[in-house]
């Protein structure tokens, strides 16, 4: 249990919104943050021990980190992509490269087995000795500029690197089990992968090298004789990109335990730092050179999208009311942080509130840091149902946690518009009019709050006792029945939101997920799928041993840089 | 070949639901599959026997939620009235039964596996009814349902 602050959590329904969720901004609790402190702390170290690329760039690379006990090695096919075959979606079938993290430093035999499996990706199969699967592609802006640019023995223009941010984005991570790899049962009780997503942050992280290693490797293979390598402060700027459909959407709702335990901590971290009676002069100066950090980050932060158009101008304009507001008031005294807060969700936009959450925490290391440990859980135990709870105990608790769509008309078209479904096309996961297409035999479960209400109508009808003998009469509920009982039990497992309405924006729960793992600058394409960019500026494994595994998340102020 | 147990789990979940149960009877009926393939015994392969037919006797997975929730006790149930007894062991495994109940079906429970050797063959046989519950891919659909947007290739 965690202890009890002074100043309480914010309550479910406040923070369980999509609007709010799709605010969400990376923090110090995000996975990738969680995992740079850990390999700075346990002096993780890097090496390569294979590079076999060809001057068209295909071939093989393998890049292992070296914890205080396993090693893991990122194994990379490289290949050479036609470029009309070039796609972010789930049904692309090849890719510009391939990858899985592998358990341990692979041998030869290893390395051919995976040949054979991991470039077909969704086709292949790997092993238990295989963490995680994934595949990127270039960035075609910026690919053949930087690969031309250090050819010809220059450096690349900082402005068209930021204007990306990466030279390749990868399309999908599978982890936990996925094509064959290891289940999540068998690595979590390593110390390094007990918070969550930890196997697939350090496949980025490693990806992140061999991208670079292999944009300098080309252009010497092109030019030999006038090839450069890239200064460390240019190569620092590219992160990995991403690009995220709605294969990512359901899982925030397929796994409530995990998602409460994700925003508890989160939330307990803010908790925690509102409750802080004085702030230190040091504190208050890094919050404040934080925020003017912040200002800069909003202002390099592009979208085409017309909604993240209108949330970055929120964000720019929030970020300038808290300029003025922390030069107008005493952070010293009285639960500074907490009368921050307070004016903060009277005076600021959703986006503008969510960033001053990871900006309160950034300072706040040593008070939440090991929150960090607490954001994972074992599902299993919550899956089953309590049969022998009463009907009334769970209708009071359906009440409790959708009192709102009890209440809703779901004969409203507006109400229930969209259906969740899988396409038998690669089995791409998909968003559908339930009005225009016929999708709804096709449905998948993600629409808890509607399927309250119906269970809710039929509880009231029902004459069993208990919640057992209901689901006799009523098996059509057993899925809804369960989750309620795990909202129950854990206050922030449930989207109090509607997530089959004619307004429903995926991107919210893509960017609630993304958030978590620690992506920046979210770009959406349309409403449901999104660009990011992921370990931007952060140390590159070369120099990890010198560098802070923090503070790398907001860009440097110029006057650092002089 | 072998399977990771998510896979198995996953993949019994959406054969249970294509062969008609409920979303929330088929999360059950796939965790039970789990249970039973993490202990080396056959549970994809008693779920595509019983997803198939033709077995005689009471629905082991029904039965199985009666006594998991606690609406009838597990040692009244007799297994061999049921179709495919083995997915009756799990639930009654939940219940408090398991060892009993193990025992009554001449079964030793060992908790060691960490892949599932299901054959191929049995997933096949599951995967035609996890197709079930996947929408034919129509133009529109595949032109809308990802969000056609702006480009992916730059």
């Amino acid at each position: 249990m965690l202890a009890q602050t002074a100043i309480p959590p914010r309550h479910p329904d406040v923070v369980m919104k999509l609007a709010r969720m799709g605010s969400f901004h990376q923090s110090r609790l995000s996975f990738m943050r969680v995992l740079l402190r850990r390999m700075k702390d346990e002096i993780w170290r890097f090496d390569r021990p294979v590079f076999d690329v060809d001057a068209k760039g295909v071939g093989v690379a393998v890049y292992s980190a070296h914890g205080p006990d396993r090693s893991y090695s990122l194994i990379a096919f490289a290949h050479d992509l036609p470029p009309d075959m070039r796609s972010d979606r789930v049904i692309a079938t090849a890719w510009d490269a391939t990858f899985t993290l592998f358990d341990g430093v692979p041998t030869q035999a290893d390395i051919e087995r995976l040949a054979a499996n991991v470039p077909l990706q969704e086709a292949g199969r790997v092993s238990e000795k295989e963490l995680s699967v994934s595949r990127a592609n270039r960035s075609v802006r910026l690919w053949e500029y930087v690969v031309d640019t250090l050819s010809k023995g220059q450096q690349p223009d900082a402005a068209k690197i930021a204007d990306v941010g990466y030279l390749m984005r990868t399309t999908a991570v599978y982890g936990s089990g996925k094509l064959g790899a290891a289940d999540r049962e068998l690595t979590c009780d390593r110390p390094e992968f007990l918070a969550p997503f930890q196997i697939e942050m350090l496949s980025v992280f490693l990806t992140r090298n061999f991208v670079m290693d292999m944009v300098e490797h080309i252009a010497q293979m092109r030019a030999p004789d006038t090839a450069v390598k890239m200064v460390p402060d240019l190569r620092r700027g590219f992160g990995i990109g991403n690009s995220t459909g709605l294969g990512m959407a359901p899982y925030l709702i397929n796994h409530p335990v995990l998602l409460n335990n994700w925003i508890t901590a989160r939330e307990t971290a803010l908790a925690r730092v509102r409750s802080v009676g004085q702030a230190k002069l040091e504190t208050i100066a890094e919050f404040k050179t934080l925020v003017k950090r912040a200002i800069k980050s909003a202002e390099i932060w592009h979208s085409e999208h017309p909604i993240q158009v209108r949330k970055l101008a929120d964000l720019r304009g929030d970020l300038g009311k808290l300029q003025d507001w922390i030069s107008e008031n005493d952070l010293t005294e009285d639960q500074p942080w907490n009368r921050l807060w307070l004016w903060a969700e009277e005076a600021l936009t959703l986006e503008g509130q969510e960033q001053l959450f990871s900006l309160l925490l950034e300072p706040h290391g040593a008070l939440i840091d090991d929150l960090g440990n607490t954001m994972h859980a074992d599902e299993t135990p919550a899956a089953l149902i309590d049969g022998r709870m009463s009907l009334e105990q769970l209708k009071t608790q359906t009440k409790l946690v959708h009192g709102w769509a009890i209440t809703t008309d779901w004969s409203q078209r507006s109400a229930d518009e969209n259906v969740w479904y899988t396409s038998e096309e690669k089995l791409e996961p998909r968003l559908g009019s339930r009005y225009e297409e016929d999708l709804e035999p096709y449905e998948l479960p993600l629409c808890p709050a509607r399927d309250a209400a119906r269970m809710y109508a039929d509880i009231l009808t029902s004459d069993a006792e208990t919640v057992g003998g209901f689901l006799q009469q009523h098996p059509e509920h057993r899925h809804i029945a369960r989750r309620v009982q795990i909202a129950g039990r854990f206050p922030y497992a449930e989207i109090r939101d509607n997530t089959v309405s004619d307004k429903v924006l995926p991107i919210d729960l893509l960017r609630a997920k993304l958030a978590m793992f620690g992506a920046t600058y979210f770009d959406p394409r349309s409403d449901r799928w999104v660009r990011i960019n992921m370990f931007q500026h952060a140390p590159l494994p070369d120099e990890f041993a010198t560098s802070d595994a923090d503070g790398w998340t907001l860009p440097s102020l110029e006057e650092d840089l002089k | 070949m072998s399977w990771s147990l998510i896979e198995v789990e996953a993949l019994a979940k959406k054969a249970a639901k294509g062969a008609g149960y409920s979303w929330g009877e088929a999360e059950d009926a796939a965790r039970a599959v789990r249970w039973l393939e993490a202990r080396g015994l056959g549970g994809a392969a008693a779920l595509a026997a019983h997803l198939t037919g033709g077995g005689k006797g009471s629905c082991p997975i029904w039965k199985g939620i009666a006594v998991s929730d606690g609406v009838e006790d597990a040692t009244t149930v007799d297994p061999d009235t049921l179709d495919q007894p083995l997915l009756f062991l799990p639930f009654a495994d939940w219940a408090g039964a398991g060892q009993e109940t193990a025992q009554r079906m001449g079964i030793t429970i060992c908790d060691a596996q960490v892949r599932s050797y299901t054959d191929t063959g049995t997933m096949n046989v599951l995967g035609k009814f996890a197709h079930k519950t996947y929408a034919p891919s129509t133009e529109e659909s595949r032109t809308l349902g990802a969000g056609a947007g702006l480009s992916d290739n730059d």
